[in-house]
């Protein structure tokens, strides 16, 4: 088949982790305990053996593309997304939008279960003109709102830009939820701390991508890394028409759509 | 002091005050004992979170680490129509059923209809050029009678076509 | 719970996160705001009339002011992390500040009622014996000293406090709405307007309750109601919730007039989920009826029989006080019946009676202050038949 034709090649088989770099992250994992961390990270013990001690977080950027035209709305991505990171029933990381506008241009959207388990073929009432599904996620804004009013600084973004919360220093206020403006933060009923989609801070940091990004079965997400020039998302960005969502609010998202529907915020 | 001097009848004042700044000093001292031992390493945060947020479990392996062990379906997939498509997809994450080597828990396999539905109902916000079909209209075109397992009938999920 | 849901509302949406728990924190904040008001106008702006009700205002911000923190450490996830506000305040967020704000206005209060107390508990110190005298000599500091000059020098502090309060106090409250107003992702919250809003009815709330307070406390303790302070305090009920109201009409219209995007939100907002508690609470029973009653009260005092002056100013003042915790919950809970897709909305919020946040524990947060205030009234009473 034509396996090709999302022409994306982030989105195939090997996830860029060929057997090869597979093993020497393996290899490496002597070597952490040897010679510390790189970017001065002392490994909490008994760490999970793949912790790559040769990423450095200065050396990278990370961002995300969303195709909203290759998108099929199976769910693949908010299922693996639970699976990989216990997010608790009821919440979500990520999950996806099914818009349909009729003739009027008047859109009927919806989200059951956030898409996890596909979508039913409901009626959308009207005569559908135009449909297609977005797959949504936290943004890791550039200019945050989310960890602007954190008020013990346990939200914050790393300098490989990603937003992440630590769940040993949140209060559980719920005011970063509320400052969202994107609904991509929650309580976890389980922790009672915020939560939220942190680009699976454990694989990208180790050689891995997302796992909402490594499911996907059309590539209609990708991460990408503004940093390496080699990265294909690059070339993207510089030479498709993209866009972010909501950006009067000028959160300067680090998640960029293409093909996105003005109906979409 | 004198007695006539204006402070000496601030004695209460002067108390209250050096209760306050006491308190304010004590609080000052728990404060830096509170304080988490790696913040503002990087940032006004606690630089330790770093570390333990990358060392959270990785639970899904991509269709590599299900080679070792499943060569043959691996290689089914890789050159048929799903080869985009993963097995942690159909099935489950990898560390729910094997680590390092080791056979760890059943992995789930759904022999069912709703599986491929999910990607191949026909609905009308899919890509267009993405194979979909109307389930019963499809199997009877094909000759078949819809069942919850009638796929598997004609296609094999490693290798549909 | 069952809620229904109308629209696309984004999967996280659909949880209510600021719980009755954060209508209570602004109305309790707004309480303690407002009756310290009350009290610095007696002692910085001098208004003589209030002096019957003068210390009973401090009483009341000092009682209420530890309960305004409760619901907050009920409401948080983690609250024995509750301290990290302090220990590691994260000078970006609106709400790091709260930390700082909270203990330097609860000093401010504790020295204020201390200085404004202590000729009273340096006399009950000499006056009693034992265990009862051991505690008032520890509140006296040990020193028993009330020689005009002493005294003197507590008026001195007094004033610089009371004067130091003001804006503390507008700080304290104006920050609680700030802490909504500047959230630019809730189109319900996001107006400058908001701190102003919410400061003007916190001393609105300030003053009905010092009304009731008064009222009660003066029943109790057989004394008669001063004509000059309720006059007074109506009077200044009266003009704080005229402008409290004005604004809140004010932000409404403009956003109306505008026809701005948040209206398709707001306006259904207005008309459905909150119709009852904005418009038949908030406006009417809330807004007009006490407007009337009050307007009754400053128009035509001078001819009223003293009972149905003190009866009206007491129904106004409830009213308000309901007006009040209807626009706190319109504010906070309103804000959450939408959601941020602009394009669903949750039909109703019930608290439960019995959950963690639920209506069961409000009560009891409400209660506790009014305790505290009892226990204070034992320990130092505030109102004095000698007071006119
Ligand atoms: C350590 C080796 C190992 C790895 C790695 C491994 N498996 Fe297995 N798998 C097994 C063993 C052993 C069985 C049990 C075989 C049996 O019951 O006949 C099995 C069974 C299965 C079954 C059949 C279960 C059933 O009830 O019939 C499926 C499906 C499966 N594996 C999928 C996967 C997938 C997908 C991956 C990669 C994500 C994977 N396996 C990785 C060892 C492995
Ligand atoms: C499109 C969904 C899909 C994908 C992708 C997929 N599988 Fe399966 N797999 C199934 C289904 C459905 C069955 C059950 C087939 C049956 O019983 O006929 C199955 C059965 C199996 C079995 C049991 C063998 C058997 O014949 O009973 C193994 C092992 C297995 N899969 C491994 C893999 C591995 C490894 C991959 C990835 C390289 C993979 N699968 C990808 C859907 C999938
Ligand atoms: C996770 C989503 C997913 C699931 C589940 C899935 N498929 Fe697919 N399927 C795909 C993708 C992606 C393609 C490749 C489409 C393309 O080439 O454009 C595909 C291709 C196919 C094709 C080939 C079409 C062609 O033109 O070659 C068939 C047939 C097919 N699938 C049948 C099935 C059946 C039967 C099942 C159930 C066992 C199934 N699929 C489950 C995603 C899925
Ligand atoms: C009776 C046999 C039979 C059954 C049962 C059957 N299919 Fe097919 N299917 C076929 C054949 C044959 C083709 C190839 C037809 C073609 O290329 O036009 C096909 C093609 C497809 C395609 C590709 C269509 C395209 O446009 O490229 C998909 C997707 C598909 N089937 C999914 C399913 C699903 C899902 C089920 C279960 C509900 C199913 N099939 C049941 C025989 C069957």
């Amino acid at each position: 088949m034509q396996d090709k034709k999302n022409g994306c090649d982030g989105c195939g088989d090997g996830l860029g982790l060929t057997r090869r770099t597979f093993l020497k992250h393996l290899t490496t994992v002597s070597a952490v305990v040897a010679s510390g961390a790189v970017i001065g990270l002392i490994l909490p013990e008994g760490a999970a053996g793949a912790v790559d001690s040769t990423y450095d977080w200065t050396r990278h950027r990370w961002v995300y593309l969303i195709d909203t035209r290759a998108c099929i709305g199976c769910g693949s991505c908010a299922r693996a997304c639970r699976a990989e990171n216990d997010v608790p029933e009821g919440n979500y990381r990520t999950w996806i939008e099914r818009y349909r506008m009729n003739a009027e241009g008047e859109a009927h959207v919806d989200s059951p279960q956030g898409g996890e388990f596909g979508f039913e073929r409901i009626k959308a009432g009207g005569d559908v003109r135009k449909a297609f599904f977005v797959p949504k996620l936290c943004n890791h804004c550039a200019a945050t709102p989310c960890t602007q009013v954190c008020p013990v600084g346990a939200s914050y973004t790393t300098r490989d830009g990603v937003v992440l919360v630590d769940k040993e220093h949140c209060i559980g206020c719920g005011y970063c939820v509320q400052a969202c403006p994107y609904g991509s933060r929650f309580i976890n009923e389980e922790t009672h701390t915020a939560d939220k989609c942190t680009w699976c801070y454990h694989r990208l940091t180790n050689g891995r991508k997302t796992a909402c990004v490594d499911i996907c079965p059309v590539g209609a997400r990708i991460i990408g890394d503004r940093e390496n020039p080699d990265d294909p998302i690059n070339e993207i960005i510089a030479t498709q028409r993209i866009h972010v969502l909501q950006p009067e609010l000028l959160t300067k998202p680090q998640c960029y759509y293409s093909g996105l529907d003005m109906e979409v915020r | 002091m004198r007695q006539d001097s204006p402070l000496w009848h601030a004695k209460h004042v002067v108390r209250a005050f050096l209760l306050l700044i006491i308190a304010v000093i004590a609080l000052v001292l728990l404060r830096s004992l509170l304080v988490p031992d790696s913040w503002g390493q990087f940032g006004w945060y606690r630089g330790d979170n770093i570390a333990e947020q990358r060392a959270k479990e990785q639970r899904h392996g991509g269709n590599i680490s299900c080679l070792e062990c499943h060569d043959q379906e691996y290689e089914t997939i890789a050159g048929a129509g799903h080869a985009n498509v993963k097995c942690e997809g159909c099935h489950a994450p990898v560390a729910l059923h094997a680590v390092d080597g080791e056979w760890v828990k059943e992995m789930p396999v759904r022999r069912e209809a709703e599986l491929c539905l999910n990607c191949h109902q026909w609905l009308d916000a899919r890509p267009r050029a993405f194979p979909q079909v109307r389930p019963r209209e499809h199997v009877e075109e094909q000759g078949g009678e819809f069942g919850p397992a009638v796929c598997f009938d004609c296609h094999d999920p490693h290798a549909p076509l | 719970m069952f809620t229904e849901l109308t629209g696309y509302l984004f999967p996280n949406d659909v949880h209510i996160s600021w719980s009755l728990m954060i209508v209570m924190y602004p109305y309790i904040t707004g309480l303690v705001a407002g009756a310290f008001i009350v009290s610095s106008l007696y002692h910085v702006f001098n208004r003589d009339e209030l002096k019957p009700v003068g210390r009973l205002a401090l009483a009341t911000s000092l009682c209420f002011l530890p309960a305004a923190m409760l619901p907050l450490l009920n409401h948080l996830g983690h609250p024995e992390n509750a301290l990290n506000i302090i220990v590691t305040p994260n000078f970006t967020s609106a709400m790091a500040g709260f930390g700082f704000l909270f203990s330097a206005y609860f000093i401010l209060v504790v020295l204020e009622v201390w200085f404004v107390f202590r000729a009273d508990i340096v006399r009950l110190a000499t006056e009693s014996r034992g265990l009862k005298q051991r505690f008032y000599s520890l509140l006296a500091l040990g020193v028993y000293d009330v020689s005009e000059a002493a005294l003197a020098i507590d008026r001195r502090f007094i004033r610089v406090l009371a004067a130091l309060g003001i804006p503390m106090a507008c700080l304290l409250h104006g920050y609680v709405g700030f802490l909504f107003g500047a959230l630019k992702a809730n189109p319900w919250w996001s107006t400058p307007l908001m701190p102003v809003i919410f400061l003007f009815s916190a001393v609105v709330s300030g003053i009905a309750m010092l009304i009731v307070l008064y009222q009660i406390g003066c029943r109790f303790k057989g004394i008669e109601v001063d004509r000059e302070a309720i006059s007074s305090m109506a009077r200044w009920l009266w003009l704080f919730m005229i402008m409290s109201l004005t604004l809140e009409i004010l932000e409404i219209m403009t956003l109306s007039y505008e026809r701005a995007e948040e209206w398709e939100v707001i306006g259904h907002l207005l008309t459905h989920q909150l119709s009852i508690s904005f418009i038949s609470v908030q406006m009417v029973i809330g807004g007009l009826i006490p407007f009337i009653l009050l307007m009754l009260v400053v128009t035509m005092g001078g001819v009223m029989h003293d009972k149905i002056r003190n009866t009206l100013t007491l129904s106004a003042s409830l009213l308000l006080l309901l007006q009040v915790l209807s626009m706190r919950w319109n504010v906070v809970i309103g804000g959450q019946m939408f959601s941020k897709s602009m394009r669903g909305f949750r039909e109703t919020y019930v608290p439960g009676l019995y959950e963690k946040e639920g209506v069961l524990a409000a009560v009891a947060i409400f209660v506790f202050p009014f305790l505290l205030l009892t226990f204070f009234e034992k320990v130092l009473p505030t109102l004095k038949k000698s007071d006119r």
